[in-house]
């Protein structure tokens, strides 16, 4: 990889774009999940298991510390989000966020959902995300343009890096875990059924498509062949253009698929957010202000 | 800019899971059709066994949580406390709530056949009239 392609420039709308981006999304998930964040304050304390920077507690925090940074949390990710006070909301929203997360899987269960979201908030809340498209109470959104710089392209491939190297250590994972029979074997059938199982003992509705398809074991191998292969492969991304959009779009389908036959969910790349480092996205903000440009002459 | 996408890579060398670095691990491992699973069930006045619904266990949308939660009370020997906790609030048509581990033929039981291999039972409590 050359030193451009590791050490970009680019305007400061693509990193801009990717900021309101990850915190609309953040702030979305923060919001939609409230119960799963703020029910912690009830959590039995022998089932506090802290996990990353929170292993050396020893007990839960009180109940009005969790609520408070939640509170703080959302207000702190709106402000990241239109892009105010950025020195302040950006790296303070990244940090709330990445405690939060990271207390929600101290009890037992590691969300692996979140890994990406909160490693690409805390790459733009550390950089200068807001230089552009910046909202301000006094109704300009950008005080003077900035030339295209590294300190807005690089937080912008490192957030790309993340991406892709959440796929290249899930498939180095079933390789270490699983072996080459985890292609070869029944073993992605019995991971289907076994999630429709453990719903069913918890009396929860399971994929009716899982279901079904579990009958038709045949087509386990080459399905696992396809997903194992699309992780490795996720490299080819950072390359642009075809590549990328057909990985992408494979990717995505991938996600669709685990979904419906799985009923598990990853919504940060469902909603393609997790892919939007690897776009030039100040070309949606170029977009839109022609749209409007044309509207308002109309 | 190369030691952050270095440091995430760690764990595909050691393995080790955690937050937000983590392996990756889940649906990696090979799985067979058998497998165990943590479930909190209900038993009503004909002797019918039937699970009771997540939200009474745990207060969560999330299987994978619901499920360690009761793995967890079976672990450090809470399991009475879940089962007593459960039974408060569940119907007046379940007797008896069970904390049980089952372990089952997960494509047999897909498919409508008889699939329960073995089940044990970590505590039992009666529900109150």
């Amino acid at each position: 990889m050359t030193a451009g392609r590791l050490f970009p420039t680019a305007p400061p709308a693509r990193l801009a774009v990717l900021r309101i981006l990850v915190g609309t999304f953040a702030v979305a998930y923060l919001l939609i999940n409230a119960r799963g964040f703020l029910s912690l304050a009830d959590a039995d304390p022998p089932r506090f298991d802290p996990v990353g920077v929170l292993s050396p507690m020893t007990r839960p925090v009180a109940d009005a510390a969790l609520v408070s940074a939640y509170a703080v949390a959302v207000i702190a990710g709106l402000v990241f989000t239109i892009g105010m006070w950025f020195r302040v909301s950006g790296p303070l929203f990244a940090v709330l966020l990445f405690a939060l997360c990271t207390y929600r899987s101290s009890w037992g269960q590691i969300l692996w959902l979140e890994n990406v979201m909160v490693m690409h908030v805390a790459i733009v809340g550390c950089s200068r995300a807001a230089d552009a498209l910046r909202w301000s109470p006094r109704g300009h959104s950008a005080p003077r343009s900035r030339p295209s710089s590294e300190a807005y392209g690089v937080p912008v491939r490192l957030a790309a890096l993340v991406t892709v190297a959440t796929y290249v250590l899930a498939a180095v994972a079933k390789f270490r875990l699983g072996g080459l029979a985890w292609v070869t074997s029944d073993s992605l059938r019995n991971h289907v059924a076994a999630t429709a199982v453990r719903a069913q003992l918890l009396n929860v509705p399971a994929s009716p498509v899982g279901r079904w398809l579990v009958g038709q074991g045949w087509l386990f191998p080459p399905m696992a062949a396809a997903s194992v292969l699309l992780e490795i492969a996720s490299p080819l991304a950072l390359i642009g253009g075809r590549l990328r959009n057909a990985w992408v779009a494979l990717a995505w389908l991938m996600h669709v698929a685990i979904a419906a036959l799985m009923f598990v969910v990853f919504p940060y790349p469902l909603f393609l957010v997790a892919f939007a480092p690897l776009y030039d996205n100040e070309h949606l903000v170029t977009a839109w202000n022609r749209r409007r440009n044309r509207r308002l002459s109309d | 800019m190369v030691v952050i996408p270095a440091v995430l890579m760690v764990p595909a060398l050691s393995g080790h899971d955690s937050f937000p670095i983590s392996s990756y691990p889940m649906y990696a491992f090979r799985r067979a059709n058998t497998d165990r699973f943590q479930a909190v069930l209900g038993e009503d006045s004909a002797g019918v066994i039937r699970p009771l619904p997540m939200g009474l266990v745990a207060d969560t949308n999330d299987t994978l949580i619901a499920e360690s939660l009761i793995a967890q009370a079976i672990r450090n020997g809470s399991a009475m406390r879940l089962c007593e906790r459960v039974a408060a609030h569940v119907g007046a048509e379940i007797d008896r709530v069970l904390v049980v581990e089952e372990i089952h033929d997960v494509v047999d039981r897909l498919r409508g056949f008889a699939s329960l291999q073995q089940r044990i039972v970590h505590a039992t409590c009666a529900v109150a009239p």
